[in-house]
């Protein structure tokens, strides 16, 4: 059987509680999950790690979700420019949803509205998907 | 809770019911509005359809709050965040319960809002036991949480939501002043005056207690929405109901499973949906059964009977 290299998962999420739920839930699908706080460390961590998908808050110290987005999409190098991202935000006004959108988000989830096991659903299609990175 | 999206709906099945909602919903509309003129002038305490977690010092909302509906064994129940503006909600069935609540640089209970009542918020919840005893019933007490550290995100939110409740509390005092000010002045017209009455004091006298008779028979407003069908579900089955924004059909604005008897908790922001019933059940993918256009008003809670036929 072949050996495919562990698929990685960037949670970036500034409420340690909320964030702590969110790697406890997805600890059982067998994925590397790095951890992110603000935006600043979470680009540092796309970049080095290059994660399979990131699941991304948007209100983000030190540098918000959607400059993130933006980063993440004008990157020259492909691989990072086109990394999967599943945005978990609450804010849910019109305006948010289509800024993340125009950054080609692969889903947008309001925490408010959304069981967490909807998410953890949705990163596992995902990634079933998705090529491994290294 | 079943993921679902309504662009990869089967549209035979889709087809197979229509949904409606009750003509019930003209009478919880009055009822809604006269509750809300009653609250207005402080006659009426009105039962509220969400809960908030906010800061006991600062009386801002919390968000995300991680809430738990907890059985006394300390079983879990439900879960849920709170969004951008706090607000929270359970639909329990009758039992023994307490609710908990997390967030980071925040603790709970509150030692600071101590008692059932801040003056601001009312129905205040310290993580006790509370039961329900008839039927599925809305939870959704205030709960207080202590800052314990500086938070970011509160500070960040205040761009994207900021709320008033010192001012708030304010201009409900000062209606409520001007509202029994207005009814002692009418008495002191109509006594000074008589037996010459006039007809606007008459009317100010009986405005007042027609609004006085309603505060004390008026009942409240529902807080659960219910559906009424004969659609028979297979052992495992659920119906759920979710609301999809129509301009972002492919994002999901709230969701709702429909307990035993209909009732079911579906609250989202004021604006206009796409509803969608379905049913989904163990290893088996959801089936959207019917939809419809539904608006939310400014409770922000779909409370209205559904009739899927």
């Amino acid at each position: 059987m072949e050996n495919r290299p562990q698929k990685i998962l960037l949670v970036v999420e500034d409420d340690a509680d909320l964030r702590n739920v969110l790697v406890d839930g997805l600890k059982n699908l067998n994925y590397q999950i790095i951890q992110a706080e603000d935006g600043e460390q979470a680009v540092g961590l796309l970049l080095d790690q290059k994660p399979d998908l990131v699941l991304l808050d948007l209100l983000l110290p030190k540098l918000d979700g959607f400059k993130v987005l933006e980063r993440i999409r004008k990157y020259p190098d492909k691989a990072v420019a086109d990394t999967k991202v599943i945005v978990l935000s609450n804010l849910w006004s019109n305006k948010d949803i289509l800024r993340a959108q125009a950054l080609k988000i692969d889903e947008y989830f309001v925490k408010a509205n959304t069981n967490m096991e909807d998410v953890f659903k949705k990163v596992r299609v995902i990634l079933s998907g998705a090529p491994a990175s290294n | 809770m079943p993921e679902t999206n309504p662009q990869n709906q089967n549209n035979h099945q889709a087809k197979q019911y229509r949904v409606r909602r009750s003509f019930s919903f003209f009478w919880l509309a009055i009822l809604r509005l006269l509750n809300s003129v009653l609250n207005f002038f402080s006659l009426k305490q009105t039962k509220q359809f969400w809960g908030i977690v906010y800061d006991s010092v600062s009386k801002q909302p919390l968000d995300p709050v991680i809430v738990k509906l907890l059985y006394v064994d300390g079983r879990e129940v439900e879960t849920c965040v709170t969004d951008i503006a706090g607000r929270y909600g359970f639909l329990a069935r009758p039992g023994k319960f307490k609710i908990h609540a997390r967030k980071t640089n925040y603790l709970f209970p509150s030692i600071y809002a101590p008692g059932g009542s801040d003056g601001i918020y009312e129905n205040l919840y310290h993580g006790e036991f509370f039961s329900l005893y008839h039927d599925y019933e809305v939870v959704a007490p205030n709960i207080p949480m202590d800052p314990a550290g500086v938070d970011w995100n509160q500070k960040a939110k205040q761009s994207v939501v900021k709320k008033y409740p010192y001012l708030k509390y304010f201009l409900k005092t000062l209606v409520s002043i001007i509202f029994w000010f207005g009814f002692i002045l009418d008495g002191i017209f109509i006594g000074a005056s008589y037996p010459k009455i006039t007809l606007l004091l008459y009317a100010v006298a009986g405005t007042y207690l027609f609004l006085l008779v309603v505060s004390v028979f008026l009942p409240d407003c529902r807080l659960w929405g219910k559906v009424k069908t004969r659609i028979v579900l297979a052992p495992g089955e659920e119906l759920f109901l979710e609301l999809r924004d129509i301009k972002f059909p492919e994002i999901s604005f709230g969701k709702a499973v429909v307990k035993e008897g209909g009732r079911f908790l579906l609250r989202s922001n004021k604006g206009k949906y796409l509803l969608l019933v379905g049913k989904a059940g163990i290893n088996k993918s959801p089936t959207v059964l019917a939809s419809s256009k539904v608006f939310i008003g400014r409770d922000g809670v779909l409370n209205s009977t559904i009739v899927l036929h």
